[in-house]
């Protein structure tokens, strides 16, 4: 301890770490703030919106219940409490959703739409400050580790004097880790604090997310300082150290995550959008047509016994309805439910593409640990349908159960409306997150491990 | 203390070090003389383990300094010929930094005399060590050197820069050490100081003691033209 204490004293009185902290701990909070306030914002806007398509719905007047089924209304998805800290995939899915009788209706209004220049930059979000600023402090804190010292004659000094290079590296990386922490953790935790507790977030789990999440950026960090540190150990000069330092920041934070994206694309390429709609609705039309519809209506008067539908004891127009509806409901569940596998395909390969850069392992592992990747949007979509057969299901159900004759037309009212619950979207459980999380988070710790072992020859190694 | 055999090092095709023999017992103090090249800074890095011999061996307290160039270390304090400290701290967190990195819990007050003792003055052990001057840093090393209380002291240039009477302190506190069981040993162009402090003295050439001597026994002219006698011969 007396020796880490001694080398947190030494780097205290460096002026870069307070210049590097200083810039670092204000981009951060000017990025993360700003990202609260429209956080906070848009949860307001939210619940407004919620509430008044709520009454919307309540209010509306006696009608058939199919019509009411058609008159549909809007959901929304309210955002991860932690995507003030990495938005992940949600800036670019949609948010809303109209939910109304027959139609599978896309998720609407992207973030992106609204993206200021800031975002259009590139550090748009704490987690992209995390992931291209933060590895570039740590190389600034780290590169002169052994280096400058070499330069300066101090190395000579001291591992002449007995300092073992094992202690003398220990007790450095400590004291510049606990620096990191500060200057990287202590604001992470600040925001990400903030964002748990000024949002309504049932179900997040937000705290332990919040502590993995800071643990798997100064995770990130700790190999960028480790990387360092290794340069140091091994370059001749401080200014090669730095050079060699920041050659390799842009291979892994700039290059390699663009390689990895092409490499998935064109290795686990996944299905098109439009494809799959054209699947869709070339599934629904094959089943919509009149043949089929006659063929189906006489199926049923068949299994009942009858000759005409006014001699069933159900509505036939009802039950028809729900057919039809059950027809369209696993054309849909099956393609896009196979647009949404090759996602997550796409998803898993991407993690194992972590292997050419930790930036990569952190950006998967980042948004599963946030609760804002892929898998909680087509969670909400599939909620979202979910609720929308609900509503389908209980309307056909009324028509089917109340059979009209002679013509008349059934009418419900508000007791029927208040059967539908209000949409609650519960989001994919933190363990689900962990168990995403396994991938690039042992790609992570094996980026890790490989830096800390590569070091061990170089301490071993460390001459003045 | 030291035991070195044989020992030979070659930088390409120039010779450092042929076969060079010395040793060294407790409380004594070796001087090793010899110009530019001669492999004085050679020997002293083959000792701290920071080089290794391509044939010989290095011995330090019984330890191969070639294989276990940390374990020999532990034995060994050592005064390079520049030294350099942390230019923000001062020389007390200097001497008390490099101290607890080695292992040492050293008390301010500890390090205050021990600075004191290495001829700093007291109006400087808080000032910032960026504006020491050269001897004034060699102080600080000598001070950390001392501090370690090791077996063995390496002394590579130590009264570079120091003034005259900086110097002859020095001299005092090296004697002291010796006295104290400590084995020294000195490379140094400084034949006035040799003379003064050292018990034997190597003359080193082209890596090779060509001539040992006993300074005591000659004054410092004799001691000069003895020398430069040496060197003529080696180089010859």
């Amino acid at each position: 301890m007396r020796r880490i204490a001694a080398e947190l004293a030494l780097t205290a009185r460096d002026a870069r770490l307070r210049w590097i902290g200083s810039v670092l701990v204000l981009l951060l909070l000017v990025t993360g703030l700003g990202a609260w306030r429209d956080a906070a914002r848009y949860a307001g806007e939210v619940g407004q919106v919620t509430a008044a398509e709520r009454a919307r719905w309540l209010g509306q007047d006696a009608k058939n219940p199919h019509s009411a089924d058609h008159f549909g209304l809007w959901v929304f998805r309210a955002s991860a409490p932690l995507a003030v800290l990495d938005p992940g995939t949600e800036p670019y899915t949609g948010r809303m959703v109209r939910v109304e009788a027959h139609v599978f209706n896309e998720a609407v209004y992207r973030a992106v739409q609204d993206a200021g220049p800031l975002a259009r930059s590139g550090l748009g979000s704490v987690a992209e400050i995390v992931q291209l600023v933060v590895p570039l402090a740590a190389i600034l804190l780290g590169f002169s580790a052994f280096a400058a010292d070499r330069k300066r004659g101090t190395l000579r000094l001291a591992l002449g004097n007995g300092v073992p290079p094992g202690r003398l590296f220990a007790s450095r990386f400590t004291a510049l880790f606990i620096a990191l922490l500060a200057v990287v953790g202590a604001p992470l935790l600040g925001i990400g604090g903030l964002a748990v507790v000024s949002q309504e977030g049932a179900g997040w789990q937000a705290v332990p997310r919040l502590f993995a999440w800071v643990a798997a950026q100064l995770a990130y960090a700790t190999a960028f300082l480790l990387l360092a540190m290794l340069v140091s150990l091994v370059a001749r000069t401080a200014r090669g150290a730095l050079a060699a330092a920041l050659a390799a920041w842009v291979v892994l934070c700039v290059a390699a995550p663009r390689l990895a994206s092409a490499g998935v694309d064109a290795f686990a390429p996944a299905l098109a959008y439009r494809d799959v709609r054209a699947r869709i609705d070339a599934g629904f039309r094959a089943h919509r047509t009149a043949e089929a519809n006659d063929v189906r209506a006489r199926e049923v008067l068949a299994r009942y016994g009858v000759s005409d539908a006014d001699e069933l004891p159900v509505d036939l127009r009802g039950l028809m309805m729900s057919e039809n509806e059950s027809h369209n409901f696993a054309v849909y569940d099956r393609e896009l439910g196979a647009f949404f596998d090759s996602l997550a395909a796409q998803e898993r390969a991407f993690a194992w593409a972590g292997l050419l850069s930790p930036r990569v392992a952190l950006q998967s592992l980042s948004q599963t640990l946030a609760g804002t990747d892929f898998a909680q949007h087509a969670h909400f979509v599939w909620a979202v349908e979910s609720y929308r057969r609900g509503i389908s299901e209980r309307m056909n159900a009324e028509i089917r159960d109340h059979p009209q004759r002679g013509g008349a037309v059934l009418v419900a009212g508000p007791d029927l409306w208040r059967e539908i619950p209000p949409f609650v979207l519960q989001p994919l459980p933190f363990a689900r997150a962990l168990a995403d999380a396994r991938v690039p988070a042992l790609v992570l710790a094996l980026w890790l491990g490989l830096l800390a072992a590569l070091c061990i020859p170089g301490i071993r190694r460390l001459r003045p | 203390m030291l035991a070195i055999r044989g020992a030979t090092k070659r930088f390409g095709d120039r010779p450092a070090l042929d076969g060079l023999d010395l040793s060294l017992r407790r409380g004594e103090v070796f001087a090793l003389l010899g110009p530019n090249g001669a492999g004085k800074t050679t020997t002293v890095n083959l000792i701290l383990g920071f080089l290794k011999a391509d044939a010989g061996s290095v011995r330090v307290c019984g330890i191969d300094a070639g294989t276990d160039p940390i374990g020999a270390r532990r034995h060994v304090a050592y005064i390079p010929e520049q030294v350099a400290l942390y230019p923000g701290l001062s020389g007390v967190e200097n001497l008390r930094y490099f101290a607890t990195l080695a292992g040492l819990d050293l008390a301010k007050e500890t390090a205050v005399a021990l600075l004191a003792e290495a001829g700093l003055g007291r109006e400087a052990h808080r000032r910032p060590a960026g504006s020491y001057s050269k001897g004034m840093r060699q102080k600080v090393g000598i001070a950390v050197a001392l501090a370690r209380q090791a077996r063995l002291l390496l002394l590579d240039e130590p009264t570079s820069g120091l003034d005259p009477s900086a110097a002859a302190d020095f001299s005092v506190t090296v004697r002291a050490a010796a006295d104290r069981g400590t084995a020294i040993l000195m490379a140094t162009h400084d034949l006035y100081r040799v003379r003064e402090m050292a018990d034997r003295v190597g003359v080193l050439s082209r890596g090779r003691i060509v001539e040992e001597i006993a300074p005591r026994t000659l004054d410092h002219v004799g001691l000069e033209r003895l020398y430069m006698e040496r060197l003529a011969g080696g180089a010859a």
